[in-house]
């Protein structure tokens, strides 16, 4: 399962820009290719590709968001659990786990650095296994 | 290198994990094969449930035919190895032949390949993990590495394998397998999602769980501990322990907890098995109180998928900066048997062995062993280098440790534990090497809970504290999911403890089979002490997988595993009786005074009932061929390559 770009490309490379894969090749102001391979289906390339060319493995065509409004996450701290698997999942690796004190004792809670680079897939808030994250618009 | 497809009807019946690597290494490693040789096949595995969205099941496990004890071997640990196995679109990675020059294995998500690891070789672990971090990072994505130490490349039989910079899977001698394969290390970066049957089910179940984990209230300083043990061994009674009374320890401090409980209530073994808290009182022990370690831990750390966080790191002055937060059974071992008192050394030994890849709980009575024998003096200053090994000598111990890592001198008869030294020095050293079928026991006496010595004995892997107990089936109460298995009482005499009654070959059973679910599914055996009700890995399985099995269709899964187990061990030669602890670590004969004064555990009694539990023979532990029909353990291997 993968996404494809379809004929309305017109090469503008913003996708293989943001694909943290980089899963997506072809020359310059010509149609670009998924390697169906390397592709974990985060749709950021679909978000951001302002032509709409790019389509789910559903076949479904993405559609193009602000990157303003993309959806950021947020974590509960106090359903937390410090599992980790957030860490794991985040193609980007941005989140880290790192000294937090909290109310018993210091274990440790993860935390979003360079929030900036997240790619807005959810992969995290899917993958916590006690639905500690939440992905918000950010105000 | 291949790919080899496992049919769903073998996950059905052995899960993963060591359970399924115990049906392939069963098929492939050949009778009698050279531990040490190309024919022993090496397995990094993941649990079935690692990644799956449930919590405690982020261990991975090593497996192969073990040196140290000659039948099978594995070894767990936690940290962020296991899941990565999945992201690379494997269950398990299997080694065999030797390569002709060190290598380590590399994947990610396009290469797979042996690289050259001769710059590596004789690199520690932590300097070995932090190299190929820098080589392998890519895009801010640190691989996961599992490595070998110079103890493992020197074929070291208590070496074990570590990852997350000195974290040890560290029992059976798998460190000296990879050593002897040439194999430095595995490097994995994977991407493959890992993606569960039932996600909401999942998340449920584990919303449910961690609201246990997260209570905590406050509890008593750390030299308080020692008065709780204390009170333990004076009372004739004992209430059954809750799994959350441990689990409110284990999350404040770690195992580090129970460095003074447990020597008060005559858990923890004094002076090579010899002693006592009469001869550890808490005066002595007070210098490894939990809090010494607490005070000294910088940031608390949790394996993958766990809410726990038992781990941590502790800042030490000196050649190293920082180590591992010692574990109970380090302390112990490096400590009471040997009457060592340092808590300062104990931290430096802890990261010495660590870096050096070798177990510390082997490591600790290999030193131990070698103070009693130079006190008695069957070894002297000529055998030792001048190295003055009496009890408590602190500067002795950590000499002699050196020595044993770098395999010199009189090292290098230790550093194959203390079964191999006794045979090399002969004059009845033997009696005093304490150990099970070849591995060192853990610092759990049997003689307190004989549960510890039944498993010690008759497990395939002898010597290890982690199968079951008295203690842990109180505190896994399978009995709340599992039909006809016997409740413990809340309050009962001691004397019930001691009794070799048929129920203790249930209870001793039924933690054998749970602890090989627990083995294949990469959990944690913290999480499964709180209780089964509470850490639900049954319902989670189910979840996982869409299947829909009982939790006595697992148990059974549990039990085949141990009957294959087993016959791994008698087609490699092993006579099942021949891995009973030695006799002083029984109570044969019994001390004379301390918490287990006049206890004796009786294995014979305790063997045969429990090996008839799983239908072996009563008299020699075989396997009967009944039992062998029941698992069709003996049909040809069930998968093509
Ligand atoms: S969906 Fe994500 S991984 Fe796949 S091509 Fe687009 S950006 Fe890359
Ligand atoms: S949504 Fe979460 S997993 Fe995805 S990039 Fe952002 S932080 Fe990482
Ligand atoms: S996955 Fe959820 S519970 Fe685990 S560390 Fe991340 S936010 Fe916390």
């Amino acid at each position: 399962m993968a996404y494809t770009i379809i004929e309305s490309c017109i090469g503008c490379e913003m996708c293989k820009k943001i694909c943290p894969m980089n899963a997506i090749f072809g020359d310059s102001e010509t149609q670009q290719k998924i390697n169906p391979e390397l592709c974990i289906e985060c749709g950021s390339c679909g978000r951001i590709c302002p032509k709409n060319a790019i389509v789910d493995s559903f076949g479904i065509p993405a559609v193009s968001i602000p990157k303003s409004q993309w959806k950021q996450p947020h974590i509960i701290l106090k359903n937390c659990t410090s599992c980790g698997s957030c860490v794991d999942i985040c193609p980007v690796h941005i989140i880290t786990i790192s000294h937090h004190i909290s109310m018993t004792g210091k274990h440790v809670k993860p935390e979003i650095k360079d929030i900036h680079l997240c790619i807005s897939c959810g992969f995290c808030a899917l993958k916590c296994p006690v639905n500690a994250i939440e992905m918000k618009i950010p105000e | 290198m291949k790919d080899i497809e496992i049919p769903d009807q073998l996950y059905e019946q052995y899960l993963s994990g060591t359970g399924l690597a115990s049906y392939l290494l069963y098929h492939w490693i050949p009778a009698n094969a050279d531990p040490l040789g190309p024919d022993n096949i090496l397995g990094f595995m993941s649990g079935l449930l690692t990644g799956a969205g449930s919590l405690f099941t982020g261990r991975w496990m090593v497996v192969g035919k073990s040196p140290l004890t000659g039948g099978w071997g594995d070894a767990n640990c936690g940290g962020q190895l296991s899941p990565e196995i999945k992201h690379c679109g494997y269950d398990g990675i299997f080694f065999k032949n030797i390569s002709p020059k060190p290598v380590y294995l590399y994947i990610n998500q396009q290469v797979r390949e042996l690289i050259d690891a001769s710059d590596l070789w004789g690199k520690d672990t932590v300097e070995t993990e932090k190299t190929l971090w820098e080589r392998h990072t890519y895009k801010k994505n640190k691989p996961q590495v599992a490595c070998i130490g110079p103890a493992g490349e020197k074929l070291s039989l208590i070496s074990g394998v570590s990852n997350d910079l000195g974290r040890m899977a560290a029992r059976g001698g798998l460190g000296a397998v990879m050593g002897s394969k040439k194999l430095k290390a595995i490097v994995l970066s994977g991407d493959q999602p890992i993606i569960p049957y039932d996600k909401d089910e999942m998340n449920r179940l584990s919303k449910k769980s961690s609201k246990w984990i997260l209570f905590q209230p406050p509890f008593v300083s750390g030299p308080a501990t020692s008065y709780l043990g204390a009170l333990m061994r004076v009372l004739p009674t004992q209430l059954a322990q809750d799994g959350m009374l441990y689990k409110i320890l284990l999350r404040r401090w770690g195992t580090v907890s129970m460095n003074q409980m447990s020597i008060e209530m005559g858990d923890s073994p004094v002076k090579n098995w010899m002693g006592s808290s009469v001869d550890w009182d808490a005066s002595k022990s007070i210098g490894v109180n939990p809090d010494v370690f607490t005070n000294a831990e910088i940031v608390k750390y949790h394996c993958y998928s766990c809410p726990l966080g038992c781990g941590g790191i502790c800042k030490m002055s000196g050649k190293y900066k920082e180590t591992h937060k010692p574990e109970y059974e380090s302390v112990i071992c490096l400590g009471a048997l040997c009457m060592n008192e340092d808590a300062d050394s104990i931290f430096y030994m802890n990261e010495v062995l660590n870096r050096a890849g070798m177990d510390t709980i082997s490591a600790g009575h290999a030193l131990a062993f070698a103070i009693e024998c130079y006190e008695k003096g069957i070894i002297t200053d000529a055998d030792t280098g001048g190295i003055k090994m009496t009890w408590g000598n602190t500067d002795g111990i950590v000499a002699m440790l050196h020595k044993m890592v770098d395999r010199e001198g009189f090292g290098d008869v230790l550093a194959d534990g203390v079964k191999v030294a006794s045979q090399k020095i002969g004059k009845n050293s033997k009696e005093f090497a304490i150990h099970a079928g070849g591995q060192e026991l853990a610092a759990h006496d049997g003689r307190n809970d004989p549960g510890f010595a039944v498993h010690y004995s008759l497990d395939p892997t002898p010597g290890r504290h982690t199968i079951g107990s008295q203690l842990y089936y109180e505190m896994y109460q399978l009995w709340k999911e599992i039909k006809g298995l016997p409740k413990a009482p809340l309050l009962y005499h001691k004397n019930h403890k001691y009794l070799a009654d048929e129920e203790k070959a249930k209870i001793g059973a039924a933690c054998s089979k749970y602890m090989n679910v627990l083995n294949a599914i990469g959990a944690c055996l913290f999480g499964a002490l709180t209780g089964i009700k509470r850490v639900p890995f049954f319902a989670w399985i189910n979840a996982a997988t869409g299947w829909n099995k009982t939790p006595e269709e697992y148990m059974e899964i549990g039990e085949r595993i141990q009957v294959l187990k087993q016959a791994f061990n008698v087609k490699h030669g092993i006579e099942p009786k021949h891995n009973f602890v030695t006799p002083r670590a029984l109570g044969v004969p019994a001390q004379t005074e301390g918490a287990n004064k006049g206890r004796t555990v009786l294995i014979d009694k305790l063997s045969s009932d429990y090996w008839e539990q799983f239908g072996f023979d009563r008299e020699t532990g075989k396997p009967k061929p009944e039992s062998i029909k029941k698992f069709s353990i003996d049909e040809p291997l069930r998968i093509t390559d």
